[in-house]
């Protein structure tokens, strides 16, 4: 015997029909078409369901420690490798974009702060 | 994986052989789990790539995306999810009858897992070939001509890239479980050897963890 704590089927039903109520709920909010959260509405939704399936599924919440460190390094350099490319992307100069493409309140172009831009300014215009 | 048993005595359980190198069984054990949790990291890090490769281009063109995505069959979609999470439910129950011994059970729940899997797959072709169909297909192939906006085939490239790669790991973890259902068939799990169960089930609670997130990012824009 391994003498970790045996999650038995009553758990694995419970985590089952969470998971389905979970996916008919993100349906629901995706089909009305959310503008301004949305987005973060189903990311939510999915890592909940994703934090289910890995602790319980995948019984993270009973395994040691090491186990928990691999995957939580792994979610983390996800998040970075995420966030480091939408920060360049977000703030690049007009054009080094893909064309057609919708990121047109640049900063210095549009005469304000800018929704991604932060605090950049046009090529050549930087103070010595 | 190190629980390889030797065949023995006919009825007698599988007791695994500890390898020289480990200390006890449960060294060996915590070291098989810790060996199936790197190569699913590298796995998430693999779809990561793909995700980064969306968020870009959603960002770019979100209007192309949202028109985009409203031509994917959301029933289907919904119906592939729901098909999945009840196999990784299954593949779980695999796991708790492994531990108890019972390997007519876990036979049971990997063949269901397999069957669902396979009900997947068969809704996944429907799809594709209404996308075939219609030209709805990556890069210079898009040629759908009542949405033509800048950076709706890309839409398309990222959607046969991401549930193409997913649908590979499918047909994988189908082969790995029908894989441990032989083993399974041959009464050689019991309370002190399920490893292969466990890391099997492991690797499709994977599968149905990257199509929780793919799935919302398609369908759900």
């Amino acid at each position: 015997m391994r003498g970790e704590h045996h999650s038995g089927p009553g758990r694995y039903l419970l985590v089952w029909g969470a998971l389905m109520v979970l996916t008919v709920v993100t349906v629901f909010t995706g089909r009305m078409h959310l503008p301004q959260f949305g987005l973060l509405l189903a990311l939510v939704i999915a890592s909940v369901k994703g934090a289910l399936v890995a602790l319980y599924f995948m019984h993270l919440a009973e395994h040691k420690g090491a186990n928990r460190l691999v995957f939580a390094t792994s979610m983390l350099f996800v998040v970075l490798l995420l966030l480091f490319t939408l920060f360049d992307v977000g703030t690049r100069f007009l054009p080094t974009r893909p064309s057609g493409s919708l990121i047109t309140n640049f900063p210095v172009e549009t005469g304000q702060a800018g929704r991604y831009g932060g605090g950049l300014k046009s090529p050549g215009t930087n103070p010595k | 994986m190190q629980s390889s048993s030797v065949a023995g005595t006919p009825g007698a359980p599988h007791v695994p052989h500890v390898a020289a190198h480990f200390a006890s069984r449960e060294v060996q054990d915590h070291a098989a789990r810790l060996g199936m949790w790197l190569f699913l990291a590298t796995e998430i890090l693999l779809f990561a790539g793909l995700f980064v490769c969306y968020a870009n281009y959603r960002f770019a063109f979100p209007d192309a995306f949202a028109a985009a995505s409203r031509e994917l069959d959301l029933t289907m979609g919904t119906i592939n999810t729901l098909v999945l999470i009840t196999s990784s439910f299954t593949a779980a129950m695999a796991v708790h009858y492994a531990k108890e011994g019972q390997n007519k059970q876990v036979v049971w729940m990997f063949v269901l897992t397999i069957l669902m899997a396979l009900g997947f797959l068969v809704i996944k072709y429907f799809e594709y070939s209404h996308k075939f169909h219609v030209h709805q297909l990556p890069g210079p192939y898009y040629a759908y001509d009542k949405i033509q906006l800048p950076g709706v085939s890309m839409y398309f490239t990222i959607y046969f890239l991401s549930t193409g790669l997913h649908a590979f790991h499918v047909i994988i973890g189908m082969i790995v479980l029908g894989w441990v259902t032989l083993k399974a068939m041959r009464n050689e799990f019991n309370h002190s050897n399920y490893t292969a169960v466990e890391l099997g089930s492991m690797y499709w609670h994977l599968v149905d963890l990257v199509w929780i997130f793919l799935f919302p990012m398609l369908y759900l824009i």
